[in-house]
């Protein structure tokens, strides 16, 4: 609590005092910064603010900074294939869309009002109601758990993007062994759910997250299982060859079980209904995201989009033949047009289906798509023995 | 087989959501487009005794055929005493008293029991149905404002397609 204002003497020293912060903290951040800019552009402030006034240098020098290797991949990283353009993509577009798409089929409208368009804008005006609410800490939390959970999930997040290739030079990481890594980053989730609602002090979060623990890992074995058949057809784990191996038929042709299996697990991954019984928004509160709000579910929300967008492009990369496509489009847009469609597929049991019981669903997971997901593996290793097709294309 | 009339039902309700997305949607958009209720709202025919059908919106008041009878407000109090009859100096010759029926529209049923028990036909039903107020005391409303004819309404018509078995409104 800062001592109260009361006289002028008072109001000068305290403007003072913030002078003399000021001064001392300047040399602290701007110094590294400019040295960083030097050493990158091996330029001066003054060069880089003369540029402003010659736009055609500017862009050059973007141009430039794209292509080229030091500030590339941090281009790739934060903008185009990584961060920034998925959350666009995903938050900005695939709300609205999901938002206009459900009210289509349950003949609703849908947002109508903010934005010139068809409510387009619905999205901003949400994102500024959650910036401007309270963050609330209740008594008793464990505040550096309780504060790092939505962080932890957007890393979850931002690392699976990091996988998805969208062109064959147009991805941020190709590891050699890219499926399982896949895995492993989604596996993650549940540690950092069950964290989540110990970190809480509050018993309904800590149930809520036990039942998406279930959940979770119910349906990440049968998820696993059901992409061995790609891997064995393909000859490897890596994801750019795995798309280099359906360049002639997409394997949802000779795989239709692994893929009705994964898009199901995919779904209950996501807790999107029909398998939103860790956050049943119709009858809990929010399972275990009750105590976080504002801009901490805000965040939680985004993740969730990010991490949607991410697992369909990694669905159109296993059974879709990835950038695959007639010539006239850049593959680029051929991935996203296949990641789109893949999207909307998961939008629609949100608008038609009811939620499945809990022991349904882990029975479900358990024994039903364990056992779809052995048959999909004969069913690739038949087609591999009957000559059908041979291991990394035709 | 549990699993495979599961499975059938699923498919039936996907299905059923991909043939909506692709059809023209029902749902009006009320503020800017308003439903065309066509011909009067309701009526009562005194010479024959019947209620011609209509929408019962809010009250349109006659004021060359009221007489001031008072019948609405008696047929009203079994329901829900909403009518009251006020003083209002019109000095028209079949109403001397100057007594004229107003409608608390926070009580009011819309039964039009009301309608049919109007010897005169002096009190019918418009087309009215935007009767939202901020306060209590807005719902009331006095002979003149029953008096106004109804604000005119919108244009969008239902449109029934008995073969594809759709309803839209354009």
């Amino acid at each position: 609590m800062p001592k109260q204002i009361t006289t002028f003497e008072d109001f000068i020293r305290h403007i003072l005092k913030l002078v003399l912060w000021v001064v001392l903290l300047t040399p602290l951040f701007i110094l590294p910064i400019y040295y960083v800019l030097y050493t990158l552009f091996g330029t001066s402030f003054a060069d880089l603010f003369s540029l402003t006034t010659k736009p055609e240098q500017l862009m050059a020098l973007a141009g430039q900074m794209m292509t080229t290797e030091p500030t590339k991949t941090l281009f790739q990283l934060t903008t185009f294939p990584g961060f920034t353009f998925a959350a666009i993509f995903s938050t900005v577009f695939m709300v609205w869309v999901e938002r206009k798409f459900i009210a289509k089929v349950q003949l609703r409208v849908g947002p109508q009002y903010a934005g010139k368009f068809e409510g387009i804008l619905q999205n901003f005006a949400d994102l500024f109601k959650l910036l401007f609410k309270e963050i609330i800490i209740p008594d008793g939390v464990d505040k550096a758990v309780f504060l790092s959970i939505p962080l932890a999930l957007m890393f979850i997040s931002g690392s699976l993007l990091a996988l998805v290739p969208l062109g064959p030079t147009t991805y941020i990481a190709d590891p050699p062994i890219g499926a399982i890594f896949v895995f492993a980053i989604v596996s993650f989730t549940p540690l950092v759910v069950m964290l989540a609602g110990w970190s809480s002090n509050n018993k309904y979060s800590l149930l809520g997250s036990l039942r998406a623990l279930h959940q979770m890992v119910a349906y990440e074995i049968p998820m696993i299982l059901s992409v061995v058949g790609v891997v064995v057809l393909s000859g490897s784990l890596d994801l750019v060859k795995i798309v280099y191996a359906q360049s002639s038929v997409w394997f949802i042709l000779f795989q239709p079980l692994g893929a009705i299996v994964f898009f199901i697990c995919v779904l209950a991954e996501l807790e999107r209904i029909p398998f939103d019984l860790p956050e049943a928004d119709s009858e809990l509160v929010a399972g275990w995201q009750t105590e976080y709000g504002g801009m901490n579910f805000g965040v939680f929300q985004l993740a969730t989009y990010i991490k949607f967008y991410a697992l369909s492009g990694i669905f159109a990369t296993f059974f879709l033949g990835g950038w695959y496509g007639p010539g006239f489009l850049p593959p680029e847009a051929w991935f996203l047009i296949k990641t789109f469609v893949v999207m909307l597929a998961m939008m629609l049991p949100r608008a038609v289906l009811p939620r499945v019981r809990i022991d349904v669903l882990l029975r479900g997971g358990w024994t039903k798509l364990m056992f779809l997901s052995f048959l999909n593996l004969f069913i690739a290793l038949l087609v591999l023995s009957l000559g059908l097709y041979h291991i990394g294309g035709i | 087989m549990g699993i495979l009339s599961e499975i059938k039902g699923a498919w039936i309700a996907t299905w059923s959501g991909i043939r909506h997305a692709f059809r023209p949607r029902m749902t009006l958009r009320y503020p800017d487009q308003k439903l065309d209720l066509q011909g009067p709202g309701y009526h009562f025919d005194p010479k024959n005794g019947v209620g011609l059908h209509g929408f019962k919106g809010r009250h349109r008041l006659r004021e060359d055929k009221c007489t001031g009878c008072q019948l609405c407000a008696i047929a009203c109090d079994g329901v829900a005493v909403a009518i009251e009859m006020q003083t209002m100096v019109r000095n028209r010759p079949q109403n001397k008293k100057n007594y004229w029926p107003a409608v608390d529209y926070g009580r009011c049923v819309f039964c039009g029991l009301c309608v049919d028990a109007c010897p005169f036909d002096a009190l019918s039903m418009s087309n009215d149905y935007e009767l939202s107020a901020y306060d209590k005391a807005s719902l009331k409303y006095t002979p003149d404002m029953l008096m106004l004819p109804p604000p005119e309404f919108g244009t969008a018509k239902v449109k029934f397609d008995p073969k594809r078995g759709t309803v839209t409104h354009g």
